[in-house]
């Protein structure tokens, strides 16, 4: 099984000199396992040059399976310029949450809306497959067995585990701290005289989710500094990243969802934070923290 | 007096990052015209995000002219810094009817697509002005036209009453009654930002798109008789390489073209 980061960056695109080694698209990420269609879990604009790369290996007759973290737009917009769904034969999946108000099919129709976008929706709908996904399952996608969890972001935000012949990677992002602050639709009917007790519900069931992953890509788009006065925006630090880590025993660590305004040397510190929080609490060697260049995979 | 231009964002379609674009840039449209302390914004692509990281003041009033709704020119705005500071008022200006201009905001700002809750909801004021004729827009004396595009596209022509801008993306620019009447109207201007998207061989296959050749836009600079022409809009995965080429070979076929392919954050002159 290999991870590829194909988008690195959360929020927005960006493309400086200084920021060239981590690289600047937004969210997307690529799992091959032998004998199976690419796997692919949100589509930012990372998607863009894989899809291209895709038509020109295959053709035709392209099959897929995307797993959508969540609907925000650093994590789909490059549906649209899928470059195999311009192909014959070509068949996707796409498996996601809802949002409160739309499914997801709706969610992918209205980027078409009129004017917004010179391809219509009905001209790639009937290579697109839809599949509502909630927090909690348990499914398998070819030869891979996959679980989801809710994760604490704006709306309803899935964190995936993918398990294949003995090796596992978790995808948890965008994800924010729980104490005091519930982004989840689901924590919405969470009673205030309870919420302590929730938080830790919540976080334990993170941690059981997690559990003995051999790679766990994580939301790090803040530092333990910049988070302060912007926990609700929906992010997490190296340092919670870690944390998480420990608590479930993984192994490795990637950080992701790098924000816009990280030039490498910043990622950097962040892999050095996240390294010297480590030592710091004799914990040294337990997990190993780092951040992929765009393009880069790792095997497990 | 003095103009600067600026473009912030110099692609079509979709931002591709990679470190083959760095000279061109890759972020979607969207270009700032400076005049003494006074600037227009046009487009709100990617590029607007990169502008903010520019900005040292995210306070004030903000002037963005848009010359149509699609993805490319319009997805950069939560990224605005001033679109969410309670002090600022951003004017957005179009001759498209501004009810479809807050249905494409409604969309765009919807809950669902990212940490927000509907433009109403946005901390800046946002106010909407339907172009009508020619206008005096923060200094900047505007007027518009419409191009050939998918979808109704509008050029504008920005004048700080020394120099003239005329900027026409997206626009194809086939030899039509409405391309003659373009060229009429966009006559001597200092600087033509024109689409300039596809070679003659991604062309044929994509007639109708609404997008130019380097060379048609360039003939078309030369019918206007622009002192600069700056080719912008590029597609996604142009490298810099390429453009350097391309613009080389253009530089031999046009020799009394002043004509340079839009690069990231460089400003230009009259």
């Amino acid at each position: 099984m290999k991870f590829i980061l194909l988008g690195t960056r959360g929020s927005r695109p960006i493309l400086t000199p200084d920021r060239v080694k981590y690289g600047g698209n937004t969210t997307a990420f690529k799992i091959e396992i032998e004998g199976m269609s690419p796997l692919y879990v949100d589509g930012g604009t990372g998607l863009f040059r894989e899809g291209v790369a895709m038509a020109n290996a295959q053709p035709k007759g392209f099959r897929a399976n995307f797993l959508i973290t969540h609907t925000h737009w650093d994590h789909i917009l490059a549906f649209p310029f899928f470059a195999p769904l311009f192909d014959e034969g070509t068949k996707i999946t796409i498996m996601g949450p809802r949002s409160e108000e739309y499914t997801v099919e709706e969610l992918f129709k209205l980027q078409h809306n009129k004017g917004l976008i010179p391809i219509p929706f009905s001209m790639i709908k009937d290579k697109m497959e839809f599949k509502e996904l909630h927090p909690d399952m348990n499914f398998e996608i070819e030869k891979a067995t996959v679980k989801t969890v809710q994760l604490n972001h704006q709306g309803l935000t899935l964190g995936y585990r993918i398990e294949h012949s003995g090796k596992t990677i978790c995808v948890i992002t965008d994800h924010a701290p729980i104490e005091n602050n519930h982004l989840g639709v689901l924590m919405k009917a969470w009673k205030k005289e309870e919420f302590s007790q929730s938080e830790k519900a919540f976080y334990d069931r993170l941690v059981s989710f997690v559990r003995d992953a051999d790679l766990m890509l994580h939301d790090t788009h803040f530092t333990q500094d910049g988070i302060k006065g912007k926990e609700s925006w929906g992010h997490s630090t190296p340092e919670m990243a870690v944390d998480l880590a420990l608590k479930a025993n993984v192994k490795k660590i990637i950080l992701g969802h790098h924000a816009p305004e990280d030039l490498d040397e910043h990622v950097e510190n962040k892999i050095n934070s996240a390294r010297s929080y480590l030592k710091s609490i004799g914990k040294e060697g337990s997990v190993s923290v780092l951040a992929l260049s765009e393009g880069e995979g790792i095997w497990l | 007096m003095a103009l600067d231009v600026i473009f912030y964002g110099t692609r079509g379609s979709i931002s591709a990052t990679s470190d083959d674009t760095l000279k061109y840039g890759s972020h979607t449209t969207c270009v700032v015209i400076n005049s003494g302390e006074k600037s227009l914004i046009l487009d709100a692509g990617f590029g607007i995000g990169f502008y903010s990281d520019h900005l040292k003041n995210k306070m004030g009033d903000f002037h963005l002219l848009i010359s149509h709704f699609h993805w490319d020119h319009i997805q950069g705005l939560n990224y605005f810094g001033p679109i969410h500071h309670p002090k600022s008022t951003n004017h957005f200006y179009t001759p498209k009817p501004n009810e479809r201009l807050k249905e494409v905001l409604d969309i765009y700002f919807d809950g669902s697509y990212g940490p927000f809750n509907g433009w109403k909801e946005l901390n800046s004021k946002l106010e909407f002005h339907k172009l009508e004729g020619d206008l005096l827009i923060n200094g900047f004396q505007v007027s518009f036209r419409l191009l050939n595009h998918t979808d109704p596209c509008y050029a504008y022509k920005i004048s700080n009453g020394d120099h003239t801008i005329v900027y026409a993306t997206d626009h194809e620019c086939v030899d039509n009654e409405n391309n003659r009447e373009f060229v009429k109207w966009a006559k001597g201007c200092d600087i033509l930002i024109h689409d300039a998207m596809y070679t003659e061989n991604e062309y044929e296959s994509r007639t109708g798109w609404g997008h130019s050749t380097f060379a048609m836009a360039c003939r078309n600079a030369v019918a206007i008789g622009a002192k600069k022409i700056l080719l912008t809009h590029h597609e996604p995965l142009r490298t810099d390489k390429e453009i350097d080429l391309i613009e080389a070979g253009l530089e031999k076929e046009f020799p009394s073209l002043n004509l340079a392919f839009a690069q990231q954050e460089v400003v230009y002159k009259p």
